[in-house]
């Protein structure tokens, strides 16, 4: 190849990959983002340091490199100007494509392959949520040290130089700390070895014992609190279900026909015309002894299998690794076609049977996250100008939509600032729908009661528009003013001041978000509203309390005592939960008390100190 | 592959640099609130309309608006109200479609919780809603007055429901 050609070769992917994901390097934040964003807060010496690097979050995964490291360097030095994550996580995605095309070239000598293989992969609609969203660098990170892995390993196959399986150690390893699906990497290799360098498979086997400790490590780390997002369903018609989910998702054309609501025979002729391509064309290769498409379907369903599980978890880019194989077999396909001049249009009706619907719901989903998280930047950026020529008052958002509330509210932004004191008005809650599996609306909303004395103390309130926030401080306050008096807060949130008007006796200044009680204190709430609701107490107990010995926390419910808890190291922070009496339902207000059989007493401070509580709540 | 890393490095290099006196994020100017309210509001006037809180639709002819059955108005409270009290006074009219089908029609108002007795009209054309507002009512700088119709119109294929054709409401000193 000339050197033009050779550039248009490599450039190519690269410009098609920019061309369709453009909106990615608009895109701001959204959800999970703004929890990374705010870990370096998190961060005051060298110890929380390792803590925010290295402890496992996040259903207990541990991704250095692609979420802690990343998110903390970039935020120190961007803040919450988004374009260089984005340029970065691009750049980082135009060497996953030079790599794909590099082992594909190798693994099929064909410079078709070579070409088609990225390209058809960068197509491929899963590849929007890792574009557009910054959380889902990992995907694009983890994917760089697999193929720079594989890589090296074909070329120590190719070489017999040792140098290459050791860098290739390096780089497998390091993919830990990008995304916990490395883990697969030994099996493929493994299958590769089987099936087209038998020679060498022994090699790969010292790498599945660095996956086993990982797998074991792992565990470990993982909460044994059922979630409902992550749980696994081992069943065989699960399994199946959700990998038939996620092939037709690969194949693209069945969203695009459900997106036109076409007949659902076009989409599924189209998913077998392309299934039975792919397979056949396995199929065909393996009894001619080219075991290739075999590796290659194998990739797919080795990078896939450990998501399979998690049926109610089905995510576009879960796919971003497994469609590495279908691009490499698809490529390869087209390579071999391609010998063969009257094969030639039918590879290419094929592939853009493929092609084109899934480059059309790219661009599609691309604007939808770009308009999302567009809504999540304006919100953000409106309470910052609200902040900063409002300095200490705390907000009040009106009008907010489900939308908005779980892609940006709900990540709490608002921390990363250190604002602890915006919250949405009563009357969005009814806007919201809850999703009981991701976590509760109320701690989001300050109730009316609470409302009204937020207000009396200067709180402001904005109203959510098109694509401004409207001060509505005014308005809102004279209509909450002619309205009756609002019921008692059902949640109350003693690491803030509005909530005083339902604290009685026993309880000490608000602290930065929690409250100290006295040995005895008092808070009112509302009835329940039906039968078998719970009185929820959140607290802490310190160190120097547990240590000498259990501390006993007796509570009354209007007056009937409830089982006295017994506090210890063990249970320090406390969530205690009782059954509400069915007497008392209906009832506007009814007290709540409880009595400890012990005070701390601190010689610097001259209160007698309780427990340190964060809420009571009526659930 | 070394000349694509250096790249990268020297583009982040670049951008930090340039970078390094950002704020944490950009501002968005909010809209804040007019610095005062008024006590009569024409409705068909656009700058008047924060006042309008719920319950009326589009201005119609550059005059007047359609009401809900429950429409709501914030108006500032009148000089020294808070000490002499104040009159509502709603303007509005009853179109001869709306009393041929309705026959007739009650208005009734809240102002800061305050029930103020109602009125029925029997007749279309131009009408006074006009109620005194005691001074214990009107404490605060601004009031919100809500206002409720027993019956109203549904047009079909429209989806409204048509009460009143207001024209103007405020509280005048007494």
């Amino acid at each position: 190849m000339i050197r033009a050609t050779r550039g248009a070769y490599w450039l190519a992917p690269i410009a098609l990959c920019l061309a369709l994901y453009w909106f990615g390097l608009k895109t701001w934040f959204e959800q999970d983002d703004f929890a990374w964003l705010n870990l370096r807060n998190h961060v005051v010496d060298f110890h929380s340091f390792l803590w925010a690097m290295f402890s496992p979050l996040a259903q207990g995964t541990v991704r250095p490199w692609s979420e802690r490291g990343f998110f903390m360097l970039f935020s120190s030095l961007f803040h919450l100007h988004a374009l260089p994550y984005h340029v970065f996580v691009f750049f980082n995605q135009f060497v996953n494509i030079a790599l794909l095309g590099m082992v594909t070239l190798r693994l099929t000598k064909s410079e078709i392959a070579g070409f088609a293989a990225p390209v058809l992969w960068i197509c491929n609609l899963v590849m929007v949520t890792p574009m557009a969203w910054v959380s889902a660098y990992n995907e694009i990170q983890c994917a760089t040290f697999l193929l720079l892995s594989f890589y090296l390993f074909l070329r120590y196959t190719e070489t017999g130089r040792k140098g290459f399986y050791w860098a290739q150690w390096v780089t497998f390893l390091l993919g830990f700390g990008a995304n916990e699906i490395n883990v697969v990497y030994p099996a493929l290799v493994a299958l590769y070895a089987i099936l087209l360098a038998r020679r060498y498979w022994l090699s790969t086997l010292p790498m599945f014992v660095a996956s086993a400790g990982y797998v074991l490590l792992h565990g470990l780390s993982v909460s044994s609190e059922a979630s409902f997002y992550y749980d696994m369903d081992f069943r065989a018609r699960s399994l199946i279900r959700t990998l038939q989910y996620y092939w037709r998702l690969m194949l693209a054309f069945s969203t695009y026909a459900d997106s036109r609501q076409w007949h659902r025979w076009t989409a599924n002729l189209a998913v077998i015309v392309l299934t039975l391509t792919l397979l056949g064309f396995g199929a065909w290769q393996a009894r001619r002894r080219r075991f290739l498409p075999l590796f290659c379907l194998g990739w797919f369903g080795i990078a896939l299998a450990p998501l399979l599980p998690l049926h109610n978890h089905l995510t576009d880019y879960y796919l971003f690794i497994p469609t590495l194989g279908i691009a490499m077999l698809a490529g390869n396909a087209i390579g071999t076609a391609w010998r063969t001049p009257w094969v030639r249009p039918a590879a290419i009706g094929l592939a853009l049977l493929y092609a084109v619907p899934s480059g059309l719901i790219v661009h599609r989903n691309m604007k939808v996250l770009f308009e999302r998280m567009d809504r999540a930047r304006l919100l953000v950026e409106s309470v910052a100008y609200a902040k900063h020529i409002h300095p200490g008052k705390l907000i009040l958002l009106d009008n907010v939509d489900d939308e908005l509330f779980w892609s940006t509210i709900y990540g709490s932004p608002f921390h990363i600032f250190g604002w602890n004191d915006v919250f949405l008005t009563p009357e969005c809650a009814p806007l919201i729908k809850p999703d009981p599996h991701l976590g509760r609306v109320d701690p989001y909303v300050l109730p009316a009661s609470a409302a009204a004395q937020a207000l009396d103390q200067g709180a402001l309130v904005y109203a959510v528009e098109n694509r401004k926030l409207r001060n509505i401080t005014r308005t809102y306050t004279a209509v909450l003013r002619s309205k009756p008096a609002p019921p008692l807060a059902s949640l109350v949130q003693l690491g803030t001041p509005y909530f005083d008007s339902q604290l009685g006796d026993g309880w000490y200044q608000v602290e930065t978000g929690y409250r100290w009680s006295s040995g005895h204190a008092i808070v009112y709430l509302p009835g329940p509203t039906a039968p078998g609701q719970k009185l929820s107490v959140h607290g802490l107990a310190t160190e120097q309390e547990t240590k000498l010995g259990p501390l006993h926390f007796a509570l009354t419910i209007d007056g009937h005592p409830q089982p006295v808890h017994e506090i210890t190291a063990k249970n320090a922070d406390f969530t205690f939960e009782y059954v509400l009496p069915a007497d008392l339902i209906g009832r506007r207000k009814i007290e709540v008390a409880f009595t400890l059989d012990r005070v701390l007493r601190i010689p610097t401070d001259t209160r007698d100190l309780g427990l340190v509580f964060g809420e009571f709540g009526v659930q | 592959m070394r000349h694509a890393l250096l790249s990268v490095v020297v583009g982040l290099s670049t951008l930090a640099g340039g970078c390094k006196s950002i704020d944490m994020v950009e501002l968005q100017p909010t809209i804040e609130e007019a610095p005062a309210l008024a006590s009569a509001v024409r409705v068909s006037d656009p700058a008047q309309s924060n006042q309008l809180v719920s319950g009326f639709y589009e201005i119609q002819a550059g005059a007047w608006r359609w009401t809900a059955p429950q429409f709501q108005v914030l108006l500032a409270a009148p000089r020294a109200a808070a000490t002499r009290g104040a009159q509502l006074v709603f303007e509005f009219s009853l179109p001869d479609p709306s009393i041929a089908s309705l026959k007739s029609v009650t208005v009734g108002a809240t102002i800061n919780r305050l029930q103020l007795p109602p009125e029925t009209y029997t007749t279309s054309g131009l009408h006074e809603y006009r109620r005194d507002i005691p001074a214990s009512a009107l404490g605060a700088p601004e009031v919100s007055v809500a206002f409720s119709v027993d019956k109203f119109l549904t047009p079909p294929n429209d989806g409204r429901n048509l009460a009143l054709v207001a024209t103007a409401i405020a509280l005048e000193p007494k």
